[in-house]
């Protein structure tokens, strides 16, 4: 292997030599202390981000100083500034801030505390009230589950008032209009908890303004939604009442089913505001939690639990759903 | 001169307002189940009683679905009667009105179809 003289004498011979090695070592060191200087802060910043080991001691181990000497010269900030347009932040308008959330205009109403169920959060559970007056509602499908409500709690002194309105629903308001007789129920009885299960005869067109709305897509479930609101608004009585809303349970009949998917859906987009006061208690996941079934397992015993027509509840039906019903009702209040 | 007057006006008063009374429908409060699925939802009658009214409910309705769950009836026990309809795929909501002379008798059901 030849001298390493030899090899460089041929850019010495032809003039081409302009600079030694020191010259490197020492562009090398500039470049460093430049760097250290630009972007020290940078050098930390990386290294903090790094995985614990070696390779992150040794790059704190300079980017620290580096960083604090950063940190006291105007370079780093300066030289940030100077290449900013590089990568330039989006600008963000003030009038976007959380600060203005309660009054920018939505279209939608902020979320108040009432939206949340203590029992969602780590908050005490509320002391419990007694229960005095029970109203039990709705259309055909609250029979027999009043019965059953009042059969259990009546001789425990809770005064149940039942008042169903067969036929009826919130969608065919030339019966029945929800809204009034809703108001009148609390004006005449000014119930502590009111159970409802409505729902067995929906899908009339929904007039709303002047337009009228077919059922069931999602302007009629948005108007069915808007209508069960306005009930659950008046019936919460401004926080002071428990309100058990059951959906509908999945029915024999396909064109039914299809009602009853959308009139559920709406049940619980109604309650979102005040599930502090609204339990909706979904019936599905008891009794129709495959896809419609007349009878299922009560106490280890096949029970038929539908009426002939696949749309109500029977007696032992009613009474499973009394029963689970009268266990929402204890988590809120002291029954005797 | 004056009393033969106030009785006069006392029994004109008299006359009209039993007239009134007998020209608008007196609801009946307990309705008998609906034979079919669906329900009796209102019963009011005129110049009969309840109890008239509620048969002619029920003759009407099976009247009616001797056609079908969706038939209709233009006549039962001497009275005519017609029917405004509200229906949807799955049901009929109806108000019927029968009518004999100065009788009438007007009930609505909603009928499962």
């Amino acid at each position: 292997m030849p001298h390493d003289d030899s090899l460089m004498s041929r850019f010495d011979q032809q003039g081409l030599r302009k600079f030694r090695a020191r010259d490197g070592i020492l562009a090398v060191l500039i470049c460093s202390l430049v760097l250290v200087l630009f972007e020290g802060p940078s050098i930390r910043r990386q290294g903090e981000q790094m995985n614990k080991g070696p390779g992150r001691t040794l790059v704190l181990a300079v980017g620290k100083p580096a960083g604090w000497l950063g940190d006291k010269l105007p370079l780093a900030s300066a030289s940030h500034d100077a290449t900013s347009w590089l990568s330039p932040d989006d600008k963000l308008n003030a009038a976007d801030s959380f600060a203005n959330v309660a009054v920018t205009n939505t279209g939608i109403p902020p979320v108040t505390p009432d939206a949340f169920d203590q029992a969602d959060l780590n908050e005490p559970a509320a002391r419990k009230e007694p229960l005095h007056t029970l109203l039990v509602t709705g259309d055909s499908l609250s029979q027999p589950m009043d019965s059953e409500l009042a059969r259990l709690l009546s001789p425990k002194g809770v005064k149940v008032i039942r008042d169903p309105h067969l036929g009826s629903g919130i969608s065919k308001s030339f019966l029945v209009d929800w809204g009034q007789l809703s108001a009148d129920q609390v004006r005449k009885h000014k119930p502590d908890a009111i159970v409802v299960m409505i729902g067995a005869n929906e899908g009339y067109p929904l007039d709303v303004g002047k337009k009228q709305i077919k059922c069931c897509g999602a302007d009629w479930a948005a108007a069915y939604a808007n209508r069960a609101r306005r009930m659950l608004a008046t019936y919460r009585q401004g926080g002071l009442a428990r309100i058990y809303w059951i959906t509908v349970p999945l029915t024999r009949d396909p064109k039914r089913a299809a009602i009853a998917n959308v009139v559920d859906a709406s049940i619980f987009v109604a309650a979102q505001p005040w599930r502090r006061q609204v339990r909706v208690i979904d019936s599905r996941p008891i009794f129709t939690p495959d896809g419609y079934r007349a009878a299922m397992k009560i106490n280890g015993k096949e029970t038929i639990v539908r009426a002939s027509d696949g749309i109500h509840l029977n007696e032992p039906g009613s009474k499973l759903l009394a029963e689970d019903v009268l266990g929402r009702i204890n988590r809120d209040f002291t029954v005797g | 001169m004056l009393r033969p007057f106030l009785i006069a006006t006392a029994l004109s008063l008299v006359v009209l307002f039993s007239g009134a009374a007998a020209a608008s429908a007196a609801g009946c409060s307990s309705l008998p189940r609906y034979p079919g699925s669906g329900y009796f939802t209102s019963l009011k009658v005129s110049g009969v009683s309840c109890s008239t009214g509620k048969k002619v409910m029920l003759a009407h309705y099976r009247c009616r679905t001797k056609h079908g769950k969706t038939g209709r009836c233009s006549s039962v026990s001497g009275y005519r009667c017609s029917e405004k309809r509200r229906s949807i795929e799955t049901e009929i909501d109806a108000t019927v009105t029968c009518k004999r002379g100065s009788k009438k008798v007007i009930y609505s059901y909603q009928q499962d179809t």
